[in-house]
């Protein structure tokens, strides 16, 4: 069942405020939260989120195209660890 | 030897197998491609990709029990035959064992592990029990120098704000 339009999207009024702040301020700081049920909104785009998932927060840093999601969707809580036996592997790591 | 994929099993009555894949570059599975398997050459007949991987069909594997003894086995290039990556791209390999410190210059440990997720890759950088994670990211990431094994990333990754 989808939420109720009179609501609105779900975002934790602390992790809105802190988003606010660091907007008005113009800092650059990881905001760590637990609220990995909260929409991403326009205003976090920019910010480095730190997403709790279950064991430590797995900084991620908010782009457009994530507008709408929620911010759990980009911290998974399971880990598949393949099968390479420690070898190097034709795996990359690309800077966003 | 650089890993490519392993064969994680048999796949129907003709002599194709499962592939989990350990690459970027799916050519690497494409019909002519040559790969090593326990050091024995092999020519790729035809894949086709799957949920898990790849389904690979190598030529001169005509049935199923041929196919069941490469199970496990690793499908290898040489080094010299890697890819050549664009700019701010780097294997998993080459960065794993780099030390990295702070813009100050505050050491924060040796780069571990590079952990693909959704948004972005993270890299974990750990020292002792003590863990930082990174954001790939170029706000994050100043300078990767391979050379001189050393990572360079910007000193507000140290500032958080707790929102609880």
């Amino acid at each position: 069942m989808s939420r109720s339009l009179k609501k609105g999207p779900f975002i934790d009024p602390k992790l809105e405020a802190k988003v606010g702040k660091l907007n008005t301020s113009r800092e650059k700081k990881v905001i760590r939260t637990w609220a990995r049920a909260s929409t991403v909104f326009p205003e976090m785009v920019g910010h480095t989120v730190a997403i709790h998932d279950g064991r430590k927060h797995v900084p991620v840093f908010i782009s457009e195209n994530m507008v709408g999601h929620k911010l759990g969707e980009f911290a998974p809580t399971r880990h598949f660890r393949s099968h390479t036996g420690g070898a190097k592997t034709e795996r990359a790591s690309k800077v966003r | 030897m650089v890993r490519v994929g392993r064969v994680a099993g048999v796949f129907g009555l003709r002599g194709a197998v499962k592939v989990e894949s350990f690459t970027d570059f799916t050519d690497r599975f494409s019909p002519g491609s040559e790969l090593l398997i326990r050091g024995n050459r092999e020519t790729i007949e035809w894949s086709r990709e799957s949920t898990a991987g790849f389904v690979v069909k190598l030529a001169g594997i005509e049935d199923r029990s041929s196919a069941e003894r490469l199970r496990g086995g690793y499908l290898e290039v040489p080094e010299a035959a890697v890819h050549q990556l664009a700019e701010d791209t780097w294997y998993h390999h080459d960065l794993v064992g780099l030390a990295v410190s702070t813009e100050s210059g505050r050491l924060l440990g040796v780069l571990s592990e590079v952990q693909m997720l959704p948004a972005n890759d993270v890299w974990v950088v750990r020292d002792g029990r003590a863990e930082h994670l990174v954001p790939a990211t170029s706000g994050a990431i100043l300078r990767v120098d391979l050379s001189g094994k050393a990572v360079t990333v910007a000193d507000w990754l140290l500032e958080t704000e707790d929102s609880c």
